[in-house]
């Protein structure tokens, strides 16, 4: 059941790939997905490449995918694991969305975190309180980790 | 000696390491100790379908239904041998009983039933294709053999009318070319005509998105339409609002009890599918 809509977001994204994502299959099991998202131009990600790992349930779409950050990023709704702190990730999931959907909410949330609701209370803290460091250690780890 | 309940667990762990053969057996042993039960012929039909044996799943799945003729998951599985079987009429029967069935009893299959039903449609549809194309493959064979006598006609034609060296070389010459000419116009007004109702029939066409079902990306095959006025597959949205009881676009509460089959969009998905033969 989940295969064969998995199948379909498979060839949507072929057909009309997001402007500044892509992900696909790792290899021969279509449950497990690579995604890329490059750093927003407007954030202290630019210039980076960030990889995701992408993991359907069985009982897609009515339960999310499981989406984790494999290159490391400093942000506050991100933890060292590469966890993502994301509401349709979790209790605002719909069957609605789609990997696309969802890699665009990652890349806007790059743009704009959401410090109210850190996964990571000190960058969340920092991000709030002194921008400049938040922005200079993001850009860093960008450099560092995503280049 | 074990019991029909532990040969079928026994059969069960053979059949998830893919073990089908040694699945089939432990599910007999299982009906020998005990023909009543649908599960072991249920289960018998799902290790069959693994090794394509698609005649035996048909039985079992037939057996299971004399004990149990409402069961859910004997007709789905019937409707699977039967569309593998390519016994299209058949199958589709089984599988909107199954259906049927599936939703008033809120089954979890429900939304595979409705798939099975989509593939039984897309299948039949080449199918039919196919035997279109085979049928005029056929006519234009047997057209060819006609033409060829013909020819062997005319040609003898010109011995008995007592043409020799080179009048007669010139006039076989002439035969042979105009009937080349002729084979040449027969064979390309086929694959004209082939081409054309490939064509008509567009299997490139892509489903619009007011045909799919936004849940399962599917052609639309029992569309129902929310208060807010969104049109959802009725199995799909049924199995997600099992989780929770929010329309999956505009988030607000929504119950089974709300919906209302959308028969316009019904009928054009079912138009779609007979030009395009794809969900």
């Amino acid at each position: 059941m989940a295969l064969k809509r998995i199948n379909k977001e498979l060839s949507d994204l072929g057909r009309d790939p997001p402007s500044s994502c892509s992900a696909g299959p790792v290899g021969q099991d279509l449950f497990h997905w690579q995604a890329t998202i490059m750093g927003p131009s407007d954030s202290p990600y630019s210039g980076g490449v960030f990889f995701l790992s992408i993991h359907f349930p069985t009982d897609y779409p009515f339960k999310p995918p499981k989406v984790t950050f494999t290159t490391r990023i400093y942000h506050p709704n991100v933890n060292t694991n590469g966890s993502i702190c994301l509401d349709i990730l979790k209790e605002n999931w719909s069957p609605a969305l789609t990997i696309s959907k969802v890699l665009l909410s990652i890349c806007s949330m790059l743009t704009d975190p959401n410090p109210d609701d850190p996964l990571v209370p000190d960058i969340g803290h920092l991000y709030k309180n002194d921008r400049a460091r938040y922005d200079a250690t993001a850009k860093e780890w960008t450099k560092k980790y995503a280049v | 000696m074990p019991t029909a309940e532990e040969f079928k667990t026994i059969g069960n762990d053979f059949y998830s390491n893919h073990d089908f053969e040694a699945a089939i057996m432990n599910y007999s042993q299982a009906i020998v100790k005990n023909p009543k039960n649908v599960i072991y012929y249920q289960n018998r039909a799902m290790a069959y379908s693994k090794l394509g044996k698609y005649e035996e799943m048909e039985r079992d799945c037939s057996k299971a239904l004399e004990i149990l003729p409402n069961s859910v998951k004997a007709l789905y599985y019937l409707g699977i041998a039967l569309t593998a079987l390519r016994r299209f009429r058949q199958g589709a029967e089984v599988l909107d009983k199954a259906y049927a069935e599936s939703v008033k009893m809120s089954s979890a299959l429900s939304p595979k039933i409705s798939e099975q039903i989509l593939l039984l449609k897309e299948q039949r549809h080449s199918h039919e294709l196919e035997s279109v194309r085979r049928q005029s493959d056929t006519l234009l064979t047997y057209m060819l053999e006609l033409l060829e006598k013909d020819k062997q006609e005319q040609l003898n034609e010109l011995k008995a009318q007592g043409l020799s060296g080179q009048a007669l070389r010139s006039e076989r010459q002439f035969v042979q070319e105009e009937f080349l000419d002729k084979e040449k116009q027969i064979i390309s007004t086929f694959k004209a005509s082939q081409k054309g109702s490939q064509n008509g029939n567009s299997a490139m066409e892509e489903i619009p998105d007011y045909l799919a079902d936004p849940i399962s990306f599917n052609l639309f095959m029992d569309p129902v339409v929310t208060p807010a006025g969104q049109t959802y597959e009725r199995s799909w949205l049924l199995e997600h609002l099992k989780g929770g009881g929010k329309d999956p676009l505009t988030r607000k509460n929504l119950s089974p009890k709300d919906l209302y089959p959308n028969l316009a969009v019904k009928k054009a998905a079912e138009d779609f599918m007979k030009r395009n033969g794809k969900y």
